[in-house]
């Protein structure tokens, strides 16, 4: 038996994995896709456990309280024109609209409690804050967290001010959202989005000051939280680079970005990944077609391919994309798995003639090719 | 079977551990570390079409855990923990379906062995014929004592059982192997 293991031992020397660094760029990319789509899936998960805890505990209390009208009722505390006391968990406001505060955080209304007007002015100053808000005219409502402007029509949703983010979370409704001189958004039921790099505005010193002739205010002076005044912003290039592509896609201008492979590569990844790859076709292109000499064009048009085939389910386009693959490194590690996308993309595309005589040049060409059983398939196709 | 009665497969892993500040990510994982991996799970399951796959699965899984690694010594045989955990769920999966007959037999003429004499690439088919009857568990040990050349306190910690259990298990594989080369 020890010259039976010896002999095992030598024939299993054999048995290794060879790739080429193209290829381990692929598996490499492919990984960290895979790595984002689960994150994504993830977080929809939490989601997803979020909401119907939320409505388990609604109907829960809706239960509750058609049980026992006058006992359960929270204690909801009038709060105009003062800044909140500390722990408070429900507040209603002088309109009739309902603040759920987390701990910790801290906000104050900057309407006077003697104005008549219909006009609201929430300033969140930390922490989460959940509004229900009763139906207003458009601009009546505001929301001023930091440099970053909620107003709100009637609707329910949650902001949250911290260090370095603030994020707007709509229940019901639909809020428009805007920042500094950025284009306002619309944000609809079940839609959240977090500006990061916020600063406070200069004005809300002075308005704070104003409103801090309440008796109350003294306990939480709003010199003792000074928002940050000058945030450097991260580039998209940074925030993509540190895996965060939601946000580099919504700080990425393609028109603008710099016509060198390696950004126009991390664009298209920056679109994919952030669920925008119609968005990524452009980038990919010009690697491909004007980069043509580059290294790194044919893994752009393979990419390409993919994204045609499997995220934009244009298979004609994506059989282009392999062929192009394949004339842009002709001998390279690429081909094989460019040759069987081809097969699969000109199948899909009822090319049933062309995928046909591609499998056999496949099969000719890769006899023990990682893609055979896939390919074969096609070739036997009636 | 003492451990000097074989000639061990050197790893291909990397001959110094790596330092904290040089595995910044997961991609600086994988380049590192992918071609061990692969050649674990090549030599577990026997086939290449299913390695790009696990390999990823295997990173798709430590990028969940990366972070928490206290040592980065220990990542190597932290993915290797990891590959043979999945090999071992994919080889019971397919003995599943073989079983329940959505699946043939697998075919090992193809195997990746370069380099492999034709007497060499014989025994290997024979080898993952015979062990294709074995329990998963069974079989990974054995490929990790035998091809891979792992000491049996290493199998033991990335099959996370016993020492015994991990005798048990290469005895029960090698009566299998022992049979089908005798025939």
């Amino acid at each position: 038996m020890n010259a039976r293991g010896t002999q095992i031992a030598d024939a299993g020397r054999h048995l290794q994995v060879h790739w080429g660094p193209e290829q381990l760029m692929l598996l490499e990319s492919s990984l960290v896709a895979k790595v984002a789509r689960q994150a994504r899936q993830r977080r929809l998960a939490q989601l997803s456990t979020l909401v119907v805890v939320a409505v388990l505990g609604a109907s829960t209390w809706l239960l509750y309280r058609g049980a026992a009208p006058a006992a359960s009722k929270p204690n909801l505390a009038s709060a105009s024109g003062a800044v909140a006391p500390r722990n408070p968990t429900a507040f209603r406001l002088r309109d009739g609209s309902k603040l759920e505060v987390s701990e910790n955080a801290d906000w104050l209304e900057r309407t006077p409690a003697a104005d008549p007007s219909p006009h609201v002015d929430i300033e969140v100053l930390r922490g989460r804050l959940r509004l229900s808000v009763v139906p207003h005219q458009p601009g009546e409502f505001r929301i001023h967290v930091g440099e970053v402007l909620v107003e709100v029509i009637g609707t329910v949703l949650t902001v949250e001010r911290q260090a370095h983010e603030v994020s707007v979370a709509v229940e019901h409704g639909r809020v428009r959202v805007s920042r500094g001189t950025e284009a306002p958004t619309f944000l609809q039921a079940g839609e959240r989005r977090t500006f990061v790099g916020h600063a406070a505005r200069p004005a809300l010193a002075r308005d704070l000051k104003h409103v801090a002739s309440a008796p109350e205010a003294a306990s939480v002076p709003p010199a003792a939280r000074p928002a940050p005044t000058s945030l450097r912003e991260p580039s998209w290039q940074a925030l993509a680079r540190d895996g965060e592509y939601a946000a580099a896609y919504g700080k990425l201008h393609l028109d603008s970005v710099a016509d060198v492979p390696g950004d126009l590569l991390l664009a298209a990844d920056v679109a994919r990944l952030s669920g925008h790859p119609a968005q990524a076709v452009k980038p990919l292109q010009r690697v491909a077609r004007e980069h043509s000499a580059d290294p790194r064009a044919a893994l752009a048009a393979f990419t390409l391919g993919r994204v045609y085939l499997e995220e934009l389910g244009n298979p004609r386009d994506a059989a282009t994309a392999f062929r192009l693959t394949r004339s842009l490194q002709p001998g390279g590690p690429m081909v094989e798995s460019a040759l069987a996308r081809e097969v699969e993309s000109l199948a899909r595309a009822g090319e049933t003639q062309k995928a046909q005589a591609l499998a056999q040049e496949y099969l000719s060409r890769f006899p023990n090719g990682s893609k055979r059983k896939l390919v074969q398939r096609h070739a036997d196709a009636p | 079977m003492p451990r000097s009665s074989l000639s061990l497969v050197p790893s291909p892993a990397p001959a110094s551990a790596p330092r904290a500040q040089e595995l910044s990510g997961l991609g600086d994982v994988f380049r590192r570390y992918a071609p061990y991996v692969g050649a674990i799970t090549l030599r577990i399951l026997g086939q290449r079409d299913e390695v790009d796959d696990l390999v990823q699965d295997v990173f798709v899984e430590a990028a969940t855990g990366l972070d928490q690694l206290r040592e980065p010594e220990a990542i190597r045989g932290w993915l290797a923990c990891v590959a043979v955990r999945l090999c071992t769920r994919r080889l019971r999966l397919h003995k599943f379906r073989r079983w329940a007959t959505l699946e043939q037999q697998p075919n090992y003429d193809q195997l990746e062995a370069p380099g492999a004499s034709p007497e060499q690439r014989l025994l290997l088919v024979q080898i993952y014929r015979a062990l294709d009857a074995a329990p998963a568990n069974a079989r990974v040990a054995w490929v990790l004592r035998m091809v891979d050349g792992e000491a049996l306190e290493t199998i033991a910690t990335r099959c996370r059982c016993s020492l015994a259990t991990v005798k048990r298990r290469i005895a029960t594989a090698q009566l299998l192997v022992e049979g089908a080369l005798a025939t």
